[in-house]
């Protein structure tokens, strides 16, 4: 049994099972759980005591859908409340997407750099991926759907408006699909200012998350927005694979999004505090990072050490304890380079970062 | 876009009819199997606990393990399937997303799964998706719906991956006797067939009936793949908790399948979870009472329509034929709406050929079923 899923996901399904046993090690890549805020704990319980335990629409609450149209359009994509649906966490909201507007044989350009799970999604889907190098290479050549992390999780970075609208006026002129995955948003720095090009935007599927910036991953919620056109489609492959999504967490996500303003605004002063820290850490032993302006990870150039970055990580963990990941898993874009995550406990991560650099000094 | 996301139980949009009547606010919904009753005080309670005590984090893909746990001890206790919890059990986001996940998994371009018709809709759009093919074995009223072993066995080809077994069942509350259980348990050894067997309504058996696992059955655990969850059992829909049991070797394929999908169940519902299946069991057997009590009376009132049903022994529903009415299924889903205030689903929501059927909930208080009946009755007598 289980032969046809045994070729199509076994290597993953065995990464999963092989993950290290990290406990002697500092895993600089795994962010400690996030306490879910007061005011989320208060509406989700305040939720449960009215009795919602029931199955709700397939697309989700009303004032959640209204709430995330709203930001999304403020963020320059514009969406009505119509055109969202929250989904059983943004992983859920991707594949659908992807599920949806992706046929067997076809090519999925995947902007780098890309997480390897997006790559694996599209192959269990039967699709083809091709990793696109150049957001500004409009050629879009083949391909069928195109997949842009807007802010990119990996390299941490915003997305230059200039790229995305080469990118998005290639993709209308060639009736190309694009899936924007603003699941990296919102910005943990800086507030950033809105895409400016709000009439391309409307044409896409976007999809988003509320694990990162609010915190609630072990919830489970996320989204997707889509033009009014595929909405039926996306809507009714979301019902037949989860029915809805779980009723507490959309008014967790709900309060979440109330309370968006404060609950920002501490984790933009954390995180600035945090990377300012370990940049001057790093600089102290002459070592350059890129300087991140939207997620709390850390892209680190260890190219002086004289190894490739698989190399390096490899040393790092059994020579000085610490675990990172290789820049090169996401792209080449990222070679030379491993990535820390900001959300791991402070203490640990100083502790892990000081390591690194003497392990890089120590040459 | 992908043609195969379209599901071929189409031809009536179940959600516009609901959107429908959402609109009519004195509209009686007898729709959706989702059980008016609350979720029991002592689950509800633990989840708040779990927030309270910040046990809301991520949780490792195949679920929490005292979830697993629980649930292994529930599958020994009430389904006689013994399953380890570190590798024979999966945590779903509801048993839609087990049923989803399982038949990607096992399914490839062209493989027949065989399928008792009617049947629940999302059972299409899973195995098309996969680029399967459904096999239809009808079930008739003449034999309350059971499933006649017979009839699965001359539609086997070489072609023939699974079958696929519901008991109780949606839409028919037809149970599966276990006679013929017993003969589609050799069926499934004899043809080297694979079994899904959706035991989500396991607990809503009535006027004596029992439920029996089909993976309880010698030589078959090791075929079976068994899908089931709370949202039924504990009136606990919203929560979106599920599972599926079956060998180590797919359930470790599955969570793959998972991690990729949407990484684990939720955290909350999972500590909820937990409190259901380990707390006392009395509420089950409340709901089921309440549900059988519900069952006579709409029979009754049906019967005095003039409309006929195979005995519904299962479930929380009554698959009724409404022949007599002279009135096909969607043109009297939408008249009821209309004219009586009452939301029915058409039993061709449930399958092409059963256009002369409509389903029926159980799941509104005694008095708004007694309502929604003589709104019916008005309406059909006029
Ligand atoms: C036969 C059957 N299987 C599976 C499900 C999915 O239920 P859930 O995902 O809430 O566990 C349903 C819900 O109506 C059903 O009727």
């Amino acid at each position: 049994m289980g032969r046809a899923l045994a070729v199509r996901v076994l290597g993953h399904g065995a990464a999963i099972g092989a993950q290290a046993d990290t406990a002697e090690l500092l895993d600089l890549t795994r962010p400690e759980p996030q306490e879910t805020a007061a005011p989320i704990r208060k509406a989700a319980k305040a939720a449960l005591e009215r009795g919602e335990t029931h199955y709700t629409a397939r697309t989700g609450i009303l004032p959640l859908r209204q709430a995330i149209a709203g930001m999304s359009t403020v963020d320059g994509f514009p969406a009505t409340a119509e055109g969202v649906a929250i989904t059983n966490g943004g992983a859920e909201a991707l594949y659908i997407a992807l599920q949806a507007t992706l046929q067997p044989g076809d090519r999925a350009l995947l902007l780098e750099p890309v997480a390897p799970r997006v790559i694996d999604v599209v192959r269990f889907i039967g699709a083809q991926p091709v990793v696109l190098t150049d957001i500004e290479d409009a050629r879009l050549e083949g391909g069928d759907v195109v997949v842009v992390s807007a802010p990119s999780s990996l390299s941490s970075v915003a997305m230059p408006d200039h790229g995305l609208t080469v990118l998005l006026e290639a993709a209308r002129k060639q009736d190309v699909t694009v899936i924007v995955d603003r699941s990296a948003a919102p910005d943990r720095y800086q507030p950033a200012p809105p895409f400016a090009r709000p009439d391309l935007a409307a044409e896409v599927i976007t999809v988003g998350s509320f694990s990162g910036g609010y915190g609630l991953a072990g919830w489970r919620v996320g989204y997707f927005t889509s033009p009014p056109d595929g909405m039926e489609r996306l809507a009714g492959l979301k019902e037949s694979m989860s029915i809805c999504t779980t009723t507490v967490a959309q008014f967790a996500a709900q309060a979440a999004l109330e309370h968006a303003g404060e609950l920002l605004a501490l984790e933009r002063d954390r995180f600035t505090r945090r990377r300012d820290m370990l940049i001057q850490i790093l600089a102290a032993s002459g070592i350059p990072v890129i300087q991140p302006d939207v997620y709390p990870a850390l892209l680190i150039d260890i190219r002086q050490s004289g190894m490739d970055d698989h190399r390096f990580a490899q040393r790092l963990a059994s020579e000085a304890g610490v675990v990172v990941e290789p820049g090169s898993i996401f792209g080449e874009s990222l070679a030379g380079h491993v990535r820390i995550n900001l959300g791991v406990e402070e203490t640990m991560l100083i502790e892990g970062v000081t390591r690194l650099a003497s392990f890089v000094e120590a040459g | 876009m992908n043609e195969r996301t379209d599901t071929v139980v189409d031809e009536v949009n179940i959600f516009a009819l609901q959107e429908l009547a959402a609109r009519s606010p004195d509209a009686i919904s007898l729709g959706l199997g989702d059980p008016d009753l609350p979720t029991p005080a002592h689950i509800v309670d633990a989840a708040i606990a779990a927030i309270d005590e910040g046990r809301t984090g991520p949780a490792p893909t195949r679920g929490l393990p005292e979830l697993r746990h629980a649930l292994a001890r529930k599958l020994l206790r009430v389904n006689g399937i013994k399953a380890d919890p570190e590798r024979e059990i999966l945590v779903t986001t509801g048993s839609q997303e087990a049923l989803f996940l399982l038949v990607q998994a096992l399914i490839e371009p062209g493989d027949e799964v065989i399928v008792p018709d009617p049947r629940y809709p999302s059972y299409d759009a899973a195995i098309h998706l996969a680029g399967g093919r459904i096999v239809l074995t009808p079930t008739d009223e003449r034999h309350d719906f059971d499933l006649d072993p017979v009839e699965v066995e001359a539609r086997i080809t070489d072609r023939t991956k699974a079958i696929l077994l519901i008991t109780p069942s949606n839409p028919t509350a037809g149970i599966i006797s276990p006679a013929n259980l017993q003969r589609l348990a050799e069926i499934a050894i004899e043809r080297d067939l694979i079994v899904i067997a959706d035991e989500i309504y396991e607990n809503f058996v009535y006027d004596g009936a029992e439920h029996v696992s089909i993976a309880s059955l010698p030589g078959m655990r090791e075929r079976t793949i068994t899908l089931g969850g709370l949202s039924k059992a504990y009136a606990m829909t919203g929560w979106r908790v599920g599972y599926i049991t079956a060998p180590a070797e797919f359930i470790h394929a599955v969570a793959g399948l998972k991690a990729l999908v949407n990484i684990h169940a939720p955290t909350v519902s999972q500590w909820a979870a937990v409190a259901a299946l380990d707390g006392p069991q009395e509420c089950i057997a409340e709901m089921r009472e309440i549900y059988d009590r519900r069952r006579k009376l709409v029979m009754d009132a049906l019967t005095g329509m003039g409309l006929t049903f195979g005995q519904p022994k299962g479930a929380f529903y009554i698959w009724a034929n409404i022949s007599s009415t002279g009135i096909d299924a969607t043109t009297l889903s939408y008249l009821l709406l209309r004219d009586a205030g009452v939301l029915v689903f058409p039993g061709t929501a449930f399958g092409e050929k059963w256009g002369n059927y409509m389903r029926f909930t159980l799941l509104q208080p005694e008095p708004i079923l007694e309502e929604a009946m003589e709104r019916m009755r008005r309406v059909l007598r006029g």
